[in-house]
C-alpha cells in the first residue's frame, strides 16, 4: 500500500521550472532513496512534501490524507502534516539546550510530560547533556540531539535531506545504523535525499533517479542497479 | 634581516593605530573623569539632578521601546513579506537616518506653529513635552533598528526556521525561533539607539524639555561647572557599561547568526491582500511622518531663499563640509587599522567611547587639549575634527570589522608564503578585497560628522562654525525661512556625496563584471 502519493506535481521558482509534472508513490513502512545530482530538484521535492513550498499543480497525499491539493485548492499546512525531517547540517536551535529541543516538540502538541523526555535522552544516551547548548556538543552528541527532536515528534513520515553529507567516515556509520535501527523500529516511511548512491546501498527499498525535476528511473533497489536505464543512471550509481 | 623588519613594521602599525585611538577617543574622558572624581561629587546629586537623571532614562528608554516598535516590524516586512514596492522600501526606510533629528523638530515646530499649538485647526496640542522629544527621536533612530535586524534577518540560517516550521505555524516560530535567533542585533541596535539618545542636544533643547545634555551644556558654557556636569553623566555611563557588558557576556556564550548558504532567499511569506493593505500602510506612514513631512514643510517655509542662504552661510557650509570628508576618511583610514588589528579580541575597548555621551566626550576633549603645547589643534579645526572621530570611531570601526570576516586567513597566509611583505599585502590583497567595506564605513562616518552638533558646539574654537552648529544658533533668533533653507542645505549636503558614491560603486561593480 502507498503511503505518499505524489500525483503529477509542477513547481517552478519564477521562470525556472524545477519540478514538472513529478509522480511518486512510496510504500509504507519502506525507505525510498532520491538520488540525483545537484539542482536535480531533488530537495525541493522534500520540500513540497513537507509544505514548505506550494506546488503550482498536482496532489500530495500522506496516509490517504490529501495535503495538498491543486484542483480542490486543499494546502495544509506543514505543522499539521506531522512530517520529521532531518536536516543537511542538522539544523540544531542555537539558543536551546537539548532537554529544550525536546520539550519544544512536546509543548507543540501540549504535552508536558517529565517522564516522557528523560525517556527519550535515555534512549540517544544524551541523558547527561541535557542542559548543554549544541554549541558545546560533538557531532556524533549534535546527530543524536537531531535525532531525538524527530522521535519526539512520532512523525508519520521521516524526510532526511543529505543527512551525511557533512559528517567524516565514522560519523557517517553510527548516523547510518541510527537511522536504519529507527525507520525499522517505528516503522516509518521515509524518503532519503542524496546524490551518493554508496549511502543508500543495504539501506533503501526502493530508488528513484531524478534529473532535471524528473524521476527518469525508479523501482526495487537491486532491480535499478542492475538494470540502469541510461548512461546518466549508470554514471549515478557509479557503474 | 628582511623578515625582522617586516614583523616590526607590523607591530608599530598595531601599536600606532591603538595610539592613537586610545588618545583621542578614551584618554580624554578618562583623565576628566580621573582629575574630578572625588566621593564629594554624589553630594552635588540634588533632588534637581535626580528628577534630570530620571527624565532622561525615560527619554531613552522610551525612544528605544518605540524604535523597536516601528524598526522590528519593518525589518520583518521588507524581509520577510512580499510587501508591495519592495525594492522602494528597502532603500527608502534609511532616508529617516540621513534626516537629523534637530532638523525634524524644526520643520515640526515650524509646521505646527512657533508656540507649539496648531494654529490652522486650533488645537490644543501642545509639543513642548518628553513624549515628543521620544517620538522625534525614535522616528529618526528607527532605520538603525531595521538596518541592524534586516541584515540579521536576511542572514539566518532558514533551516532553523523550517525545523520548527514543521511543529508551529508560521507566528509562532517566528515568536519562538526567529526572535530569539535574532536578539542579539536587537540588543546592539537597542544601545545605539540608546546611546544617540543620551547624547542628543537639538531635538530637547528646542522643545525645552531639559534632559542631561541640555542640562550638561548650560552647566558647562554658562557655569563652566565641571564637577557638576560629571556627577550627572556618571550614572549614565555606568548604565550603558553595564548594559554594553551584560550583552558581551551575553554574546559571548551563544551567537547565533552565522553567514550562511542557507539564508533565506527571496522566500517570502504570501500576504493576504487585507495585510499586504496594512503593511502597505504602515511603512507609507511612517515614511510620510518622518520624511515627507518634514521636508515638504522646510521647502515651504524657506520660501526658496537658497541662494541668500548659501550666500549667508558660506563658510559654515564649506567648513562642514571640509571637516566631514576630513573625519570620514580619518575616521576610515584608523578605523580600518584598528579592525584589522583587533578584529574581535577589543570589542569592548572599541566599544568603549560609544558609552560616552557627547558632552562628556566635548568636556574631555577641551580639558585635555586645552594646554600650551597643543594649543594649534585646540584653536583650530583639528579639534572639531578630534571630536567627530571620538564620537563616531567605533561606529565606522563596527562597519568594517566584518568584512574583514570575510576575509579567510588562509588569503592572507598564502600571500605571506609567497613572500609578500605587509605593505604589499596591504595594498595587492586587503585593500582590493575591502573596497566595499571603506566605501560604507567611510559613507557612515561623513553621513555621522556632518550633522554631528552636540560635541562640535562644545569645542568649536572661536570664529569656525559648522552648518548644524549655525542652524542651531539661528533658531533661537527666529528667522524661518532661513533656518528652513540652510537646513535643506545640511540635507542636500549629506545625501548627494551618497548618491554620487552609490552610483561610482555600481559603475565600479559593472566595470568588474563585464
Amino acid at each position: 500500500m502507498s503511503f505518499i502519493e505524489i500525483h503529477e506535481i509542477d513547481k517552478s521558482f519564477g521562470k525556472k521550472k524545477v519540478i514538472s509534472n513529478l509522480s511518486l508513490d512510496v510504500k509504507e513502512n519502506e525507505l525510498l532513496g532520491i538520488l540525483g545530482s545537484s539542482g536535480c530538484g531533488k530537495t525541493t521535492l522534500l520540500r513540497l512534501i513537507a509544505g514548505f513550498e506550494i506546488p503550482n499543480k498536482g496532489e500530495i497525499r500522506i496516509n490517504s490524507d490529501l495535503v495538498y491539493s491543486s484542483n480542490n485548492r486543499r494546502v495544509v499546512p506543514p505543522e499539521k502534516r506531522n512530517v520529521g525531517m532531518v536536516f543537511q547540517d542538522l539544523a540544531l536551535w542555537p539558543h536551546m539546550t537539548v532537554k529544550e529541543h525536546i520539550n519544544f516538540v512536546f509543548e507543540s502538541k501540549n504535552i508536558r510530560n517529565e517522564e516522557k523526555i528523560e525517556e527519550i535522552l535515555k534512549l540517544v544516551n544524551l541523558k547527561s547533556l541535557s542542559e548543554s547548548y549544541p554549541e558545546q556538543l560533538s557531532g556524533g552528541e549534535k546527530q543524536r540531539v537531531a535525532i531525538a527532536r524527530t522521535l519526539a515528534q512520532e512523525p508519520r513520515v521521516l524526510l532526511l535531506d543529505e543527512p551525511l553529507s557533512n559528517l567524516d567516515q565514522i560519523l557517517r556509520k553510527d548516523f547510518k545504523n541510527e537511522i536504519i535501527k529507527l525507520q525499522k523500529k517505528f516503522g516509518i516511511t521515509t524518503i532519503y535525499v542524496t546524490h551518493n548512491y554508496l549511502e543508500l546501498v543495504d539501506m533503501a527499498d526502493e530508488i528513484a533517479i531524478m534529473q532535471e525535476g524528473r524521476i527518469i528511473q525508479f523501482g526495487r533497489t537491486e532491480e535499478v542497479y542492475q538494470k540502469p536505464k541510461n548512461n546518466f543512471v549508470r554514471n549515478i550509481l557509479g557503474r | 634581516m628582511i623578515q625582522r623588519f617586516r614583523v616590526n613594521l607590523r607591530l608599530l602599525l598595531k601599536i600606532l593605530t591603538f595610539l592613537l585611538f586610545f588618545i583621542i577617543a578614551i584618554l580624554p574622558v578618562f583623565c576628566i573623569f580621573l582629575s574630578n572624581f572625588s566621593f564629594e561629587l554624589f553630594s552635588v546629586f540634588d533632588e534637581r539632578l535626580s528628577s534630570i537623571f530620571l527624565r532622561t532614562l525615560i527619554l531613552c528608554l522610551g525612544t528605544v521601546a518605540l524604535s523597536l516598535i516601528i524598526g522590528i516590524p519593518f525589518a520583518f516586512l521588507l524581509e520577510y513579506t512580499d510587501l508591495p514596492f519592495r525594492s522602494f522600501f528597502k532603500i527608502a526606510y534609511l532616508l529617516p537616518l540621513l534626516i537629523p533629528p534637530y532638523i525634524s523638530t524644526i520643520a515640526w515646530l515650524e509646521f505646527l506653529g512657533k508656540r507649539g499649538d496648531l494654529i490652522s485647526l486650533d488645537l490644543p496640542i501642545y509639543v513642548y513635552n518628553l513624549p515628543s522629544v521620544i517620538v522625534i527621536l525614535a522616528f529618526s533612530f528607527f532605520p538603525l533598528v531595521t538596518l541592524i535586524t534586516s541584515f540579521a534577518l536576511r542572514n539566518i540560517d532558514s533551516r532553523l526556521e523550517d525545523a520548527a516550521r514543521l511543529l508551529y505555524p508560521q507566528r509562532e516560530v517566528i515568536r519562538k525561533i526567529t526572535l530569539p535567533l535574532i536578539m542579539p542585533h536587537i540588543i546592539i541596535s537597542s544601545i545605539f539607539v540608546f546611546v544617540f539618545s543620551i547624547s542628543e542636544l537639538g531635538v530637547p533643547a528646542l522643545l525645552m524639555v531639559n534632559t542631561f545634555t541640555p542640562e550638561i551644556f548650560a552647566q558647562f558654557s554658562a557655569f563652566f561647572d565641571t564637577p557638576r556636569a560629571i556627577a550627572l553623566s556618571l550614572p549614565l555611563v555606568a548604565l550603558i557599561f553595564i548594559i554594553i557588558l551584560l550583552n558581551h557576556l551575553y554574546l559571548g556564550r551563544k551567537s547565533f547568526v552565522t553567514i550562511s548558504s542557507f539564508s533565506r532567499k527571496g522566500k517570502s511569506i504570501k500576504l493576504s491582500k487585507t495585510y499586504k493593505l496594512i503593511a502597505l500602510a504602515f511603512t507609507s506612514i511612517i515614511l510620510i511622518l518622518s520624511v515627507l513631512i518634514p521636508i515638504s514643510i522646510l521647502l515651504l517655509e524657506s520660501r526658496l531663499q537658497f541662494l541668500i542662504a548659501f550666500y549667508e552661510a558660506f563658510e559654515p557650509i564649506i567648513n562642514t563640509l571640509q571637516f566631514a570628508i576630513l573625519g570620514a576618511t580619518l575616521m576610515t583610514f584608523l578605523g580600518f587599522f584598528l579592525a584589522y588589528f583587533y578584529r574581535s579580541s577589543f570589542d569592548p575597548i572599541i566599544l568603549l567611547p560609544i558609552a560616552i555621551p557627547s558632552m562628556m566626550m566635548g568636556i574631555g576633549i577641551i580639558n585635555f587639549f586645552n594646554t600650551d603645547m597643543t594649543s594649534l589643534i585646540y584653536n583650530s579645526f583639528p579639534i572639531i575634527i578630534i571630536g567627530y572621530m571620538a564620537r563616531f570611531l567605533p561606529f565606522v570601526t563596527k562597519t568594517l570589522s566584518p568584512f574583514f570576516e570575510q576575509i579567510h586567513p588562509s588569503i592572507e597566509e598564502s600571500a605571506l608564503l609567497s613572500g609578500s611583505s605587509f605593505p604589499r599585502i596591504l595594498h595587492r590583497i586587503l585593500l582590493p578585497l575591502m573596497k566595499p567595506g571603506i566605501i560604507s564605513s567611510w559613507v557612515v562616518g561623513f553621513v555621522l560628522s556632518i550633522r554631528e552638533l552636540s560635541t562640535t558646539l562644545l569645542v568649536s574654537p572661536a570664529g569656525l562654525q559648522t552648518l548644524p552648529v549655525r542652524i542651531y544658533t539661528l533658531m533661537h533668533y527666529g528667522a524661518p525661512e532661513m533656518v528652513s533653507s540652510l537646513s535643506l542645505i545640511l540635507i542636500f549636503l549629506i545625501i548627494t556625496p551618497l548618491i554620487l558614491l552609490l552610483t561610482v560603486r555600481r559603475l565600479i561593480l559593472k566595470l568588474v563584471i563585464t
